[in-house]
């Protein structure tokens, strides 16, 4: 063995510490009190239930049905996440918490309104955003968007009353991008879909001030499955953030839910999420944009909580020119297996799509990025890159990536690259040579690692997100 | 799944045959022991990997009708390359190898595998090679694969590399209708090395299922898999390259690049390049790139008076050519480089 090896074996190394995430806002819990609930499990029975407790159209009660028998004749997935501790029938699908919708924060319950101010949601909305909607359990508590974009003809609402005052637009959309037959949980959220926010945006109308929804799940072995819809018409602008969390509990929730995004000619939507699930919560939900000619979609993705997550946004770009941009950061600490990435198909010419992962793993847990291209025959002329980097803090982690490529015709540029390992040393060396102490570098470089994630979000968002990565620097990462 | 990829359904095997023709290397004057394979050999697989499915893999194992064993003593070089030459024909259109190399420590030894055919009859050929180098040992591995255009071809390759023992392997697929291999390579000791070149040539109707995979088990070990490819007319290609670091690689490097040109709208280029880490203190990165063939570089060479096919033509050989230069056989490459310039 060389002196290098030995003294390798010897030494014990120091290792930097990168703090969990501190859930102590987030694991409050509030005692469970509905107007409505239904059983666990999932029959017949129970959609009727939820249908006729919402007074649906009946085409939406026949869907629900439709929904729920493809459910029962789809298998589970097979490859992924390890589900065999998710036991549907002990999950309750629908539960209505005792308030109606409000308008105003002061009307809403004092532990609901008191759950959504520690998130720091009603503040946030006063300071930085054009309209809030806040769901708590199975429906939208609060919804709230400034006058003025209402006058623009911008509607921004929940699901339910979408469902009754436009019924024919969410007709025309509803679960047609994410169809029930797509997989098992998508059949399911067809089936017992429940809140969500729809979204309208007006040819021409450019919406500057981000709208954001906040889903709190607060109830034990619960399932939310909220439908967002968002339909951005030809020269619009819309940027949409999504917020998620819920108290820990010993048994498991899930979290199914489906978001179908429109976006037309010439229009750009940016769709940004913070999940921060507790770790008791299985994430398994769906999230698709169909983008039109010259159209944008930006996701940016941050999956902090939960305790699986299987969850691949896919931008498809079917109209000439149209563009997707997927920035992602992941962090799987203790417990938690993290399935994430993004699928891009190319459907027609001139098509350009970028990728830009970024996961981190520590104490055990394992992040995994899964992503898939795919360049379809007759679309000529599309560019993609794709870039996944992994940060492994310690081997007792696991740190996987499997991006798969296909390509059916011969006039494209495609560029794909993976890194996985830790802090290069030459990184180290070179900011020490500009006269930064090796613990500021080491942090530098852990800060510009989660970076290209932070920037792409308001700012009020950027600070919690590096809040929640606390970083503890103490000799060498990994 | 790797067999929906390339859209085979179902494969049937073929019916037990003799095959007769020789193939053991001239081993004359050389320190070694070389014998064809007996009937039944026992070799256990790796676990880890079940690359072209259970029925391949083990129709070599208990079935062989051809195959060689080779022991190389502890200490010893040889210079000259031996040429192991599969030849299919009308009589010999079966081939079941299964190859078990055993290189002992501080040894060296080149091995040509050279599986070629002649160009009308159906042939069948699946091979299971079983490679132990042993410490401080070297092995170069050149395989070449052209079988003819009617023929079905698997074979499956798993290396174990002991403390600084270094594998270095090129493989050459230009030929049959579908071809599925699959190259395992567990670096199983300290400062254990593997680099693998590939290139490949897709053209008419073929389809190439190409699996690498690296298994980093000891500290520093260090791997490298760069593959470089045309395909055009209708062909297919699935590229699947695995860097896998296990617990306690320390120190570990692992690299994978994979780069595909395209020369017709009627090709299918798939790759996966996976990425599979437990230990914290490695270096792992892959790149994948596919596109046409770079316009500037077109316009340079057109510019100085040649064709589009002939630039084309250029570019793609010359990419081929430093992995081409390594073959020490020099009518082999001579061969094999004119294959390449009548096929593209």
């Amino acid at each position: 063995m060389s002196l290098q090896a030995y003294r390798g074996v010897k030494m014990e190394k120091k290792k930097t510490n990168v703090k969990d995430i501190d859930r102590r806002i987030y694991d409050i819990k509030n005692e469970l009190n509905y107007s409505f609930k239904t059983d666990s499990g999932l029959t017949k029975d129970i959609i009727l239930d939820i249908s006729r407790e919402k007074n649906e159209p009946e085409w939406m009660r026949d869907f629900r049905l439709k929904s729920l028998e493809i459910y029962s004749q789809k298998p589970f997935p097979k490859w992924g996440a390890d589900l065999s501790d998710l036991d549907m029938d002990n999950i309750v699908t629908y539960i209505k918490p005792n308030t109606q919708m409000k308008h105003d924060w002061n009307d809403v319950p004092e532990d609901i309104k008191n759950t959504f101010e520690l998130l720091g949601l009603p503040q946030a909305e006063r300071e930085s955003l054009a309209g809030v909607g806040a769901q708590y359990d199975s429906e939208v508590v609060y919804h709230n968007i400034r006058q003025e974009l209402v006058d623009k003809g911008v509607i921004y609402t929940d699901m339910e009353t979408a469902l009754r005052d436009y019924e024919d637009i969410v007709k025309e959309y509803f679960m047609k991008l994410v169809p029930p037959t797509d997989h098992k949980f998508a059949a399911l959220h067809g089936a017992v879909w429940s809140g969500g926010s729809f979204v309208y945006v007006p040819e021409g109308v450019r919406v500057d001030i981000p709208l954001q929804s906040y889903f709190r799940l607060n109830a034990p072995g619960a399932g939310q499955f909220e439908h967002t819809l968002i339909i951005v018409e030809k020269n619009s602008y819309l940027h949409f953030i999504e917020g998620c969390s819920a108290p820990k509990y010993k048994v498991n929730n899930l979290h199914a839910g489906c978001v179908e995004l429109f976006v037309k000619e010439n229009a750009t939507l940016r769709y940004s999420t913070i999940e921060n699930w507790s770790k008791n919560m299985y994430n398994l939900n769906t999230k698709r944009a169909v983008v039109d000619k010259n159209g944008t979609i930006e996701w940016v993705s941050g999956s902090f909580g939960s305790k699986v997550s299987m969850l691949y946004p896919m931008s498809i770009l079917r109209g000439e020119g149209a563009r997707s941009e997927f920035t992602g950061v992941t962090f799987a600490a203790k417990g938690q297996y993290l399935d994430t990435g993004t699928k891009v198909v190319h459907a027609a010419n001139n098509t350009t799509s970028t990728v830009n992962s970024k996961s981190i793993s520590k104490d055990g847990g394992h992040a995994f990025y899964r992503g898939l291209l795919r360049v379809s025959k007759n679309a000529t002329g599309c560019k993609s890159t794709v870039s996944c980097t992994s940060l492994m803090l310690d081997n007792e982690s696991k740190s996987d990536t499997l991006p798969i490529i296909e390509i059916d015709n011969d006039n494209i540029d495609i560029g794909h690259e993976a890194k996985i390992g830790r802090i290069s040393d030459d990184a180290i060396f070179y900011l020490m040579s500009r006269g930064i102490s090796e613990e500021e570098a080491k942090a530098m470089i852990v800060r510009g690692f989660v970076e290209p994630i932070t920037k792409e979000l308001p700012l009020e968002y950027a600070v919690e997100l590096n809040n929640l990565i606390n970083i503890e620097l103490e000799g060498a990462i990994g | 799944m790797i067999w929906k990829r390339i859209g085979l359904n179902e494969l049937k095997l073929p019916e037990f045959k003799e095959y007769n023709n020789e193939f053991l290397p001239n081993i004359n004057g050389m320190n070694m022991k070389i014998s064809k394979i007996g009937n039944i050999k026992k070799y256990s697989l790796l676990n880890s990997y079940r690359g072209l499915g259970e029925e391949l893999e083990k129709l070599p194992q208990n079935n062989s009708n051809a195959g060689i064993e080779l022991k190389l003593d502890d200490g010893i070089t040889i210079k000259e390359p031996l040429l192991i030459n599969y030849h299919i024909d009308n009589e010999n259109s079966v081939l079941i190898d299964h190859n078990i190399i055993d290189v002992g420590k501080n040894s060296l030894l080149t091995l040509i595998f050279d599986y070629s055919s002649d160009e009308t009859i159906d042939l069948f050929h699946n091979g299971l090679t079983n490679i132990t180098i042993n410490e401080n040992a070297t092995l170069n591995v050149i395989k070449i694969q052209r079988l003819n255009s009617f023929s079905n071809n698997f074979d499956t390759n798993i290396v174990v590399i002991k403390d600084s023992g270094i594998l270095n392997l090129i493989t050459i697929e230009l030929g049959s209708k579908v071809t599925a291999v699959n190259y395992t390579n567990y670096l199983y000791g300290e400062n254990s090395s593997a680099n693998l070149n590939s290139i490949y040539l897709g053209d008419g109707e073929r389809k190439l299922d190409l699996n690498y995979t690296m298994i980093h088990k000891g500290r520093r070990s260090v791997s490298n898999i760069e593959s470089k490819g045309a395909l055009k007319d209708n062909s297919v290609k699935v590229f699947r390259g695995n860097l896998e670091f296990l617990k306690g690689a320390k120190k570990s490097k692992g690299s994978e690049s994979e780069y595909t040109t395209l020369l017709s709208p009627n090709v299918k280029s798939d790759s996966i390049p996976a990425l599979m880490c437990h230990e914290d203190d490695v270096d792992g990165n892959h790149a994948v790139s596919a596109g046409r063939i770079d316009e500037n570089k077109l316009f340079y060479l057109e510019s100085r008076g040649l064709d589009e096919f002939s630039a084309k033509k250029l570019i793609i050989e010359s990419s081929f050519n430093p992995i081409l230069e390594k073959i020490p056989d020099e009518n082999l490459k001579k061969n094999i480089l004119l294959e390449i310039e009548r096929r593209i």
